[in-house]
Parts: C-alpha cells; structure tokens; sequence
C-alpha cells in the first residue's frame, strides 16, 4: 500500500510528463502493432491461398496402375507431401468440362488426348516452394513423366512478400524497443533531474538506491501497460473499421480480418512492460549512485 | 567510554596539489560533544564529509565502532548513514513538503509502520520546540526554525553520532543560542555529536574539547 502510494507520489512530482510519454509510447506500440497486424492478416491470406498450391504430374499414357501406384507412394514418403490424388484421363476432361463455361471448346476432345494427372498438395506451401524445383526436376526424370506444372512464380512472389513483411516486422519491433527505452529513459530522467534535490537528501538519510527506485520502476511498468492496452484498442477499433469496409468493397468477404491472439496479445504487453522497466533502470542508475 | 570514532593519519589531497586535510588523528568517546574549529578552508567539511563516507580519504583510515570505513561495500553505505546523520549549515530541507514529511523522511526510508512514525515525529518535533507546526509547510519557516526541523530529521533515527557542519552559519545569535541549547540537550540524552564551526563563540564557556584545524593540519591533537 505504502509502495502505491510512493509511486503516485512519484507520478505527481511530473503528472505531464509521464502523461506525455504514456501518449507517445502508446503512439509507438500502436504504428507497431499496426503493421503486425497488416503482416498477421497478409500472413493469414496467403496461407489460406497457399494452401491451393499443387503440383501437377502429367503422366504418360498407357501406364500400368502398378507403376502410377509406385509413383505415387514415392511421392507420400516425402516429408513435405500432403496428400496425392490420381486423376485419370477421363476424370481430367470432366475437370476441364467444369472449368470451362463454353462447353464448345472441348467438343470433339477424346480423353486419350489428355494425360493422366497426379496432384501432389503440401503441408506447409511456403516451406516446399523453396524445394520445388529441385522436386520437379527430379520427377521429370522419371520414365513414366510427362511433364511437370506448377503456379510457381506467384507462389515465389508471395513467399517473397511474406519475408518482406517478416523483416519490417522485425525492424519494427527493433525501432519500438530503442525508441521505447530512450522515451522512458528520458522521461525518467528528466523527472528524477527536477527532484535531484529530493534524491539527494534521501541517500543522505540512508535511503537504499532500491527504496528510491522501485516506485520509479513501478510508475514505468504501469505507463507501458497502459500504453501497450490503448495501441492494441487503438488498432483492434481500426480492425473493426475495415472489416466494415471490406464488406462493402467486397461481398465475398465474409470470414474478416483476423486480430491476435491473447497469447501474443500477452507477450506484447510484458515486451512493452519490460521494455520500459529498462529504460527507467538505466536512467535511474545514474542517479543512485554511493 | 570506548571511542565510537577512530581517525589514524587520516589525509586527504586533491588535484592538482590541494592539500585539505593532511595526516589527521584524533579519537571521539561515546556520548562526547566535540568541537571542530578554524578558519575557512582549514579542512572542517572535508573532515566530516570523510567520515560521513560521502568522500574517501587519500590515506590513512576512519575507524566507526571499531570497523574501518574502507570496508563498507557500496551498498551498505545506506545502513553506515542510518548511524551516523549530518546537520548542513544549508539545512538541506524540501522546502515544498510540510515540516512532518521533512522530519519523517528517515523513518520511512527504515519502513516503519504509519503509527510508530507519527508518534516519533511528534515526540522529536517537541523536543525542538515545533510542536504544532507539523503541517506548515518548510518555506514558510525562519531560518532557525528551518534549522531546527534538519535537527529533528537528523536525530529521529536516533543516530549514534551526529555531525553538523556550521549548523548556526545562517542563524542571528539568539536563534544560534536556542540551536545550540537543543545540541545540549541531545548530547545529555546521549547522542555524540561533533560539530564544526569557525565561531569561537559557540564553544567558549561550554567545556567541551576542541579541536583545531588550520590549512587541513591538526593543531592540537
């Protein structure tokens, strides 16, 4: 109880100041979380694009079942393989007969015209599009293929979208972190530079640097919960905006944008809290020294 | 009466060839009242500053209860000054806190409970003579009041050694008479107390030993 108290205390002595880095640490966690959740909804999107990622295996014809079945096994004793689906020439045209509206295109097309297709899907797209080259390029080696397809270029851009969004996440959370210490550093300083005064006295009067600290430390902790709660509703209420927008632009968007979880709520929180623990620590250090 | 205080050839120099107290002994008796005198920049504050541990001698060495102060760690330098308080000629007061929150400071730092340091602050600021003055804010005080309140604040704690550097310098002589009466009276209740000052006058008549500092040498030890 004397401990809250101290540490109101210690907020009145520049309730301005404090109020003033609270905004701006609010502001910072908010342009953070921000783009985390650009990158979370982008990462969620892709994902759920990805995951249509196949590899088509066009076979040769008249192959015996034995071999398509060896095939096939082969390729479900990779690691990175899903499932494989076989699809014969017949079962081909039907897709193709469902893909196409102008059911004129395919008249007079036999289904010994087309190959014999098998479709390899992943677990985790992202991971085997690095090895797909080297995948399809082995299979292509195989006697009893024809060709191999894949929607390789979008799926590299994508993936090369997500590094991309991954780095200005990582720079982000980088710039929060310094600019987050420096702004609490200098607020603290600032505070304890006004009570010098005060500090002195207490270290003459036996004060510990912890008595005079911990009220301090307690004062930032609190700031960067505050603040790191208010970013999050800032962008939670920005997530509710566009969810609203995007169903008009698109009626087709139904499932709407994805926010964090508590989990990762959670850890943001304790980082913005720790984060400001130790900028007050280093700008109060100085000042308590025997 | 075993020494409280022990200094053996105690010097201090500062750069480049400042010379502030050069190869001083002397011992202090429990429940003593000393005086340290001479003239400005004879070596009297730095003399209680080095005891106060606020600064470390160049050579020799400060005994307190027997242990040499060298041997404090940093972080027991709040523990040595629970022991051992300072009276400044500047009183070195929060002049916005009201006269209980000044007195009070020690005992909250010690984390006494809430009771126990009413009952202590207003038992101290009766002894001064400021008893009701409890809410008045310290910038509203004479000088000899303000001085009075540091007193209260340095023996709340119920030090075992008191030291005051010029506590009458900004105080007129009647105000300086009733400083000193109540240094008397803490003395009498026990506390030692060594007390620097250039005014011959506070311990004429008064029977107490004296030392003299003069450009930071012992004259009498």
């Amino acid at each position: 109880m004397r401990l809250i108290r101290r540490a109101f205390s210690e907020w009145r002595t520049a309730p301005g100041l404090h109020l003033a880095s609270t905004l701006v640490i609010t502001l910072c966690v908010a342009i953070f979380v921000f783009f985390g959740f650009i990158y979370l909804n982008l990462d969620h999107f892709s994902r759920e694009i990805a995951r249509e990622l196949v590899l088509n295996i066009y076979l040769k014809p008249q192959l015996s079942q034995e071999d398509i079945k060896d095939l096939e096994t082969s390729l479900l004793q990779r690691a990175e393989v899903a499932g494989v689906r076989y699809l014969s020439s017949s079962q081909v045209l039907e897709e193709l007969k469902h893909l196409f509206e102008d059911q004129t295109l395919l008249e007079g097309v036999e289904p010994s015209f087309l190959p014999p297709v098998l479709i390899v899907s992943f677990k985790d797209p992202f991971s085997a599009v690095k090895n797909l080259p080297e995948l399809a390029a082995s299979l292509e080696r195989h006697p009893e293929v024809e060709k191999v397809q894949y929607a390789r270029s979008w799926l590299v851009r994508l993936s090369g979208l997500r590094r991309f969004l991954e780095l200005l996440s990582l720079t982000g959370l980088f710039l929060l972190g310094w600019a987050t210490v420096l702004i609490v550093g200098l607020t603290v300083r600032f505070s304890l530079s006004e009570r010098r005064e005060e500090l002195e006295i207490l270290s003459l009067v036996g004060a510990t640097p912890g008595f005079i600290q911990v009220p301090i430390l307690l004062v930032s902790a609190l700031e960067g919960m505050v603040a790191s709660i208010l970013a999050l509703l800032a962008i939670f209420l920005v997530k509710l905006y566009l969810n609203g927008v995007l169903k008009g632009l698109f009626p087709s968007f139904t499932e709407g944008l994805v926010f964090f979880g508590r989990l990762e709520m959670g850890i943001l929180i304790a980082g913005v809290v720790i984060l400001c623990l130790l900028g007050s620590y280093w700008a109060s250090r100085r000042y308590l020294r025997y | 009466m075993p020494d409280i205080l022990r200094l053996e050839r105690v010097s201090k120099f500062y750069e480049p060839h400042i010379r502030a107290l050069d190869d001083v002994s002397f011992s202090v008796e429990k429940g003593e009242f000393l005086f340290v005198t001479g003239p400005s920049g004879a070596g009297k504050s730095t003399l209680l500053n080095l005891i106060f541990r606020s600064e470390r001698p160049t050579s020799g060495e400060i005994f307190f209860e027997g242990r040499p102060l060298s041997s404090y760690k940093r972080s027991e330098i709040p523990h040595l000054r629970r022991q051992i308080s300072f009276v400044f000629q500047d009183f070195k007061l929060l002049s916005q806190r009201t006269v209980f929150e000044n007195v009070a400071i020690p005992l909250e730092v010690l984390g006494l409970p809430e009771a126990e340091i009413r009952r202590r602050v207003f038992t101290v600021l009766e002894q001064v003579g400021l008893s009701g003055r409890e809410r008045q804010p310290v910038r509203q005080l004479s000088g000899g009041e303000k001085q009075r309140v540091a007193l209260a604040r340095a023996v709340i704690n119920r030090p075992r050694l008191l030291l005051a550097d010029e506590p009458t310098g900004n105080l007129d002589a009647r105000r300086t008479e009733e400083v000193m009466e109540i240094f008397e009276e803490l003395n009498a209740q026990g506390t030692t107390i060594i007390l620097a000052t250039h005014d011959e006058a506070l311990f004429v008549d008064r029977h107490r030993r004296v030392l003299v500092l003069e450009e930071g040498r012992l004259l009498n030890p």
